[in-house]
């Protein structure tokens, strides 16, 4: 068979064979199909490197493996560094939720970044202020920084504006009686005040037994008293009207 | 600890359940008194507007007007129940108003709506294939050489495949699977990944092939005799109807082969493919680039780990059957035909006149036409024309000789009927390249079109059902292969 299978790309040769010899008797469905729209060409590798380019030129002189020449180029936009920059200096606009589900891979086509910052169908974030700013660069002559300021504050007001009408919304709701729930904090607060009323439940008994301990020390055997002790566990606990799980003291 | 902590947690459930009968009495009773309370606050609330005037007026200098309430004007006469009634037909006309107002989202991505109403070929876009993330590929130390073809770059370390690869390659794929089921073929689709089953099984339906959407009985090709032996085949005429019948003449039959293979996740179905190789079965498969582009006949270089993508792929290769497979019915609706009847079965009680023209009908049953020195010429000819004879009368006797001929015709070989016999037996036992008979005819569409030569069509197809899968129900159009 060889390193690679052809049997799968030779069906209609094989085919061909299979009718001369009389192995089939008819044609397959696909015989005429197969015929029309053939399999495209397989193994074949386009080069990625171009050895004319002045660059790749200097790869080559560098020692790179004249195979390089068919392995992809990594893909660079303008972006890239526009983005480094704003995430650099906003790292924390990169914690902020954003949604990478599209819907029809369109919506851009309505998108016109010499408006302003915000755009129909699109969540202003940083990605805003890349595209504006690229879009200021381009069609309205603004040098990197500039444009980059003039994106930048366009989007600090639209985030404080975004900021303080979240917050009126809250209280507005809040005032009309909405209640959202515990907050991560009063949550483990509520776990934690459970694991103390559990703790001082065991310290108090704890300490009544060690009392007892204490006090057996000068009168009786502590080995019975430790006993009784003993056979007073596990407590079975009557709740609700139904026997419960038998609870085991700490 | 924890024990206690459990029992506490449900013991005040049990406790909570025992009084919520209470509870709910108690609200049932509360509601009842609401109307009486908000009319008590009303009341109280115009007391305290009374109080706030006289404060004012005390203060300013100019006399604020007092509030002039007539408690009998804000009833208006109703009872509370009505004006509850009155004020929530309000709200309701209000609704009717402003709720059409507002933002509208339109074009929201829907999972469902890609399995239950698939695109069709026309509806590939790059924008489609962008949004279905058939652009991601592997990690660039996984790939394979053999996919740089269809490979647009390097991005955060993983190749990202061509989109226009992508769309070029399916559509292709697309005219593929549309002609194969215009011509009558079985198409199997193939998705063993968890969540294509619904997709896999919704193409199938559409054009009315197979599917397979658990593990692929590794011989069911090679071996098929053993593994699909008892499962249960049919004759269809050529509108898809089932004719009864050939139970006999079935249990002969080789186990059917698909005619096409369409397969979402190659990588774990290595066996299926190779599988079709061996039979001379032509594949399509979705590509990733840490696939092997070789095992498939027609690659779709896309990302086959996406739902979504692979979704799109078999959703439209299934409307791609399903517009070959209606052109099929249009044509036969026509009266023509575009496939080769099976040459291995015979028309069940031949012998029986009656029978044979009441069961069938006359389009179905044909005979030969024309004189013996007419066919003579015809045999000499490579070309062959088929002619449906709606309107002779069925004779039994010519039948059966026709359609030796007929098989005669089509190997374009002098063979007698008992070395056909002996023939399809040794490859039985050999390699099994057999067809099922589905077998076509390049120039059978052209040639139904001339009104020359014989008429002679036996229109039965066989298609097979396996009954024991459980999804069988789920399929009407197609059995589960």
């Amino acid at each position: 068979m060889g390193r690679y299978d052809f049997r799968p790309h030779r069906v209609l040769r094989t085919a061909d064979l299979l009718l001369e010899t009389s192995r089939i008797t008819a044609r397959p469905p696909w015989y005429t199909i197969i015929q029309d729209i053939p399999p495209s060409a397989q193994l074949t590798r386009p080069v990625f490197r171009d050895s004319s380019l002045k660059s790749n030129q200097k790869a080559a002189k560098r020692g790179k493996k004249a195979s390089k020449a068919f392995c992809p180029l990594p893909l660079k936009y303008e972006e890239d560094k526009l983005r480094e920059e704003f995430f650099g200096d906003h790292p924390w606009e990169l914690a902020r939720p954003k949604v990478l589900n599209e819907d029809g891979g369109d919506e851009w086509r309505g998108w016109d970044w010499g408006r302003g910052i915000r755009q129909l169908g699109k969540r202003l974030d940083g990605e805003s202020v890349i595209q504006r700013q690229l879009h200021l660069m381009h069609h309205e002559n603004h040098t990197k920084s500039h444009a980059y300021d003039v994106a930048r504050k366009e989007y600090y007001h639209y985030r404080h504006f975004e900021a303080v009408e979240q917050q009126v919304a809250k209280e507005e709701a809040l005032a009309y009686g909405a209640y959202f729930g515990k907050g991560p904090n009063e949550i483990s607060m509520g776990l934690e005040d459970r694991q103390f009323e559990d703790w001082k439940e065991w310290a108090i008994k704890q300490t009544e037994r060690e009392k007892q301990i204490a006090g057996a020390a000068y009168s009786g055997n502590v080995e019975e008293e430790l006993e009784r002790d003993e056979t007073l566990d596990p407590v079975f606990e009557v709740v609700g009207g139904e026997t419960a799980a038998p609870t085991v003291r700490p | 600890m924890i024990i206690r902590s459990f029992a506490r947690r449900h013991g005040r459930a049990i406790q909570h359940r025992g009084t919520a009968n209470r509870e709910i009495r108690r609200c049932i009773s509360s509601m009842s008194s609401d109307i009486s309370s908000l009319d008590s606050s009303a009341n109280s609330s115009i007391h305290t507007v009374q109080e706030i005037e006289a404060l004012l007026n005390s203060v300013s200098k100019e006399a604020v007007p007092p509030i002039e309430v007539d408690f009998d004007d804000v009833e208006g006469g109703l009872s509370p129940t009505q004006l509850a009634a009155e004020n929530y037909r309000e709200f309701k006309r209000q609704e009717s108003v402003f709720k059409k107002l507002g933002a509208d989202t339109p074009q929201q991505y829907s999972p469902h709506a890609l399995v239950n109403n698939p695109p069709s070929p026309s509806d590939i876009t790059l924008e489609l294939l962008l949004s279905s993330q058939s652009h991601l590929g592997h990690s660039t130390s996984l790939w394979n050489p053999s996919n740089s073809k269809y490979i647009f770059g390097i991005r955060d370390g993983i190749h990202i495949i061509s989109l226009d690869a992508t769309a070029a390659y399916l559509r292709r794929a697309c005219k593929v699977v549309e002609a194969v089921t215009q011509k009558a073929g079985l198409v199997l689709f193939a998705g063993t990944r968890p969540g294509q089953h619904r997709s896999v099984v919704k193409a199938a339906e559409l054009s009315g092939g197979c599917h397979l959407f658990e593990k692929w009985i590794p011989g069911s090709l090679t071996n098929g005799l053993q593994i699909l032996g008892k499962c249960q085949m049919k004759v269809v005429d050529q509108f898809d109807n089932e004719v009864p019948g050939f139970e006999e003449q079935l249990l002969d039959q080789p186990p059917l082969k698909p005619d096409l293979v369409v397969c979402l996740n190659p990588l774990e179905n290595y066996v299926l493919l190779h599988e079709c190789a061996l039979n001379n079965i032509p594949t399509i498969g979705v590509i990733d680039t840490d696939a092997n582009p070789t095992w498939v006949t027609y690659p779709i270089p896309a990302n086959d780990d996406s739902l979504r993508c692979t979704n799109i792929i078999s959703g439209v290769l299934g409307r791609a059957g399903e517009s070959g497979k209606l052109h099929r019915l249009a044509l036969a609706a026509a009266k023509k035909i575009t496939f080769q009847p099976a040459s291995t079965l015979k028309t069940p009680g031949h012998l029986d006149k009656a029978t044979s023209s009441s069961q069938f009908g006359e389009e179905k049953i044909v005979k030969l036409g024309g004189t013996i020195q007419e066919l003579e010429e015809q045999d000499r000819g490579i070309q062959y024309d088929y002619k449906m004879a709606g309107d002779i009368p069925p004779v039994p006797k010519g039948l059966l000789w026709g359609k030796k001929r007929f098989a005669k015709m089509v190997e374009g070989m002098e063979l007698g009927e008992g070395d056909m016999e002996g023939m399809m037996g040794v490859e039985r036992d050999g390699e099994d390249e057999e067809g099922d008979g589905d077998g076509v005819d390049a120039s059978v569409e052209r040639a139904v079109a001339s009104p020359l030569g014989i008429k002679k069509a036996l229109l039965e197809r066989v298609r097979k059902a396996r009954l024991n899968s459980s999804s069988n129900a789920n399929s009407p159009g197609g059995g589960a292969w």
